[in-house]
């Protein structure tokens, strides 16, 4: 069954090579927006956040209903939740109607625990929630809008998930007074994610991998610890991910602040198609000048208008942080995509999504 | 007179791969004469442009007796290594330098697009590899993106 009108072939192919334009250096007609819509377009096809993450068919067509409606990126990402690979390992989660899913109950609740926690075999992850809502969502992607088809390993930040199986601030405590522990429980987490892109990749032949840091940021750990608890399992998890077969697309997400860290995670890995975000520098969005200096040749930089703005700013304010970014990043060596810092919040007005991209249809022309 | 011996598996394997068998002895040849290649356990691996082709071969040396393992090779052109990391040691070792490799980016180009790869680095002479699963997997792939979305 089809939920949408089929996307405008025209359109299609016009955002196509526009899509493409920064990865390949072959500049198009102006830069392109991702303003990571997720329930915020079920939100525009009149659905509650709940019913977008549960139904993972509707929830991707409305993807693509609302970036064929603004002119976006022709690329649908859905994922059932940002606690991926975490059900399959004992958390509960719990859905309210309009805010992403949340923890109910942690896996395990001391860190004698997690010598008694098991990597969930590839097999199982087959059975898991996680697995069989990504093979609905793309599988209907595939039959229905084939030229749409972008299947995704979610990994998604391996310390911010492994720290939602024990709970935030005990994970943050352990960090302190049982680093092997929390080693002991991040790897775990990993290698489970990783089985699900062993079964992912086995499906579809490969699979763009997103990945990057949450707790891992500057809020919550030094700079000594992002490296030792962050920029260590995104890299290992990236080398084998690529060797499972995932990528080469990579799409590094930093949510946060990463005012001090920020330049440690250019020892992570970067293939020939990898995008790299970093949301915040204290409360303000990552000042994309210093990102390009560190950042530009080595990836295809996103932008990061903040999400509060877009969520309960003007469609002025919107426009003019659009703008700001674009003229700042637009010259970046391997491209730029105009962006949201995060998730474009649920019941955002689409004036938000509008500013953005008329920002980039009056600034975005790239300059080589 | 060294002897290098090459399967039917690892024939079936080149030729899948679009490798000439020929150039598999050349790159071993090539290795052996110069000692420029990296050593894990019995195994070597050297490399050697051949045209605008990068050949990899990885074999195994008993005596005078060459086994080749398999076969890979990409067409981007190699450049600079940069961003060696050295907290993350490679079980490779390089052969001239005796040093385990670390992990770096490469530089690679296509199509007169430049852009970064994962890769293997001796921190003392510079050489670098490229694995199999990076050069079969993320540089093929890349490769076809390219061809692809640069039409």
């Amino acid at each position: 069954m089809k939920y949408i009108v089929d996307p405008d072939p025209k359109w299609v192919e016009h955002a196509t090579k526009r899509f493409a334009a920064p990865f390949v250096d072959k500049p198009y007609d102006r830069i392109d927006v991702d303003p990571v819509l997720l329930s915020e377009a079920g939100h525009l096809a009149g659905m509650t956040a709940k019913e977008w993450y549960l139904n993972p068919k509707k929830g991707i067509a409305s993807v693509i209903a609302a970036h064929e409606a603004f002119d976006l990126i022709p690329v649908a990402h859905w994922w059932p939740t940002i606690h991926v690979w975490e059900q399959e390992m004992g958390n509960k989660l719990e859905w309210r109607e309009n805010q992403p899913p949340h923890i109910k109950e942690n896996a395990i609740k001391t860190p004698e625990d997690i010598d008694k926690l098991e990597v969930v075999s590839v097999e199982e992850i087959k059975k898991g929630p996680t697995y069989t809502s990504f093979v609905e969502a793309f599988d209907y992607v595939r039959d229905n809008y084939p030229n749409w088809f972008v299947p995704l390993y979610f990994a998604f930040h391996p310390e911010a998930n492994a720290s939602q199986l024990i709970g935030l601030e005990k994970f943050l405590v352990m960090t302190i007074r049982n680093p092997p522990m929390c080693h002991k429980l991040i790897q775990k987490f990993m290698e489970t994610s990783l089985n699900g892109c062993r079964a992912l990749v086995e499906r579809y032949g490969s699979a763009l991998i997103v990945t990057g840091s949450t707790v891992a940021g500057s809020d919550l750990l030094g700079p000594k610890q992002v490296k030792e608890f962050g920029v260590r399992y995104v890299s290992e998890l990236v080398k084998k991910a690529l060797k499972i077969g995932a990528g080469p697309q990579i799409w590094y997400h930093h949510c946060g602040n990463h005012a001090k860290d920020w330049e440690l995670w250019k020892d992570t890995i970067f293939t020939p198609f990898t995008v790299m975000q970093i949301g915040y520098e204290g409360r303000k969005p990552f000042p994309l000048e210093k990102l390009k200096q560190v950042y530009g040749r080595r990836a295809t930089l996103m932008g990061n208008i903040d999400t509060a703005l877009a969520f309960s700013g003007t469609p002025t304010q919107v426009y003019e942080m659009a703008k700001e970014q674009i003229l700042a990043a637009k010259d970046s060596p391997n491209g730029f995509i105009s962006g949201l810092a995060c998730e474009c919040p649920h019941g955002s007005p689409p004036s938000s999504i509008h500013a953005m991209v008329r920002a980039a249809r009056d600034f975005g022309r790239y300059e080589r | 007179m060294v002897e290098i011996n090459i399967s039917d598996e690892v024939k079936k394997l080149a030729e899948e791969r679009g490798i000439p068998v020929e150039q598999l002895k050349e790159v071993v040849q090539q290795g052996e004469a110069t000692g420029e290649k990296l050593i894990f356990e019995d195994q070597n691996l050297a490399k050697k442009q051949i045209g605008t082709t990068t050949v990899y071969v990885v074999y195994k040396r008993s005596g005078d007796v060459i086994d080749v393992v398999t076969a890979y090779s990409h067409r981007m052109e190699e450049k600079e290594v940069t961003d060696p990391v050295p907290d993350d040691v490679q079980p490779w070792r390089c052969n001239k330098c005796n040093k385990n490799t670390v992990r770096a980016s490469m530089n690679v180009s296509y199509l007169g697009i430049t852009r970064q790869a994962p890769t293997m680095v001796c921190p003392d002479c510079g050489a670098s590899y490229f694995e199999e699963h990076i050069v079969t997997k993320t540089l093929c792939t890349a490769m076809c993106l390219f061809e692809k979305k640069r039409a």
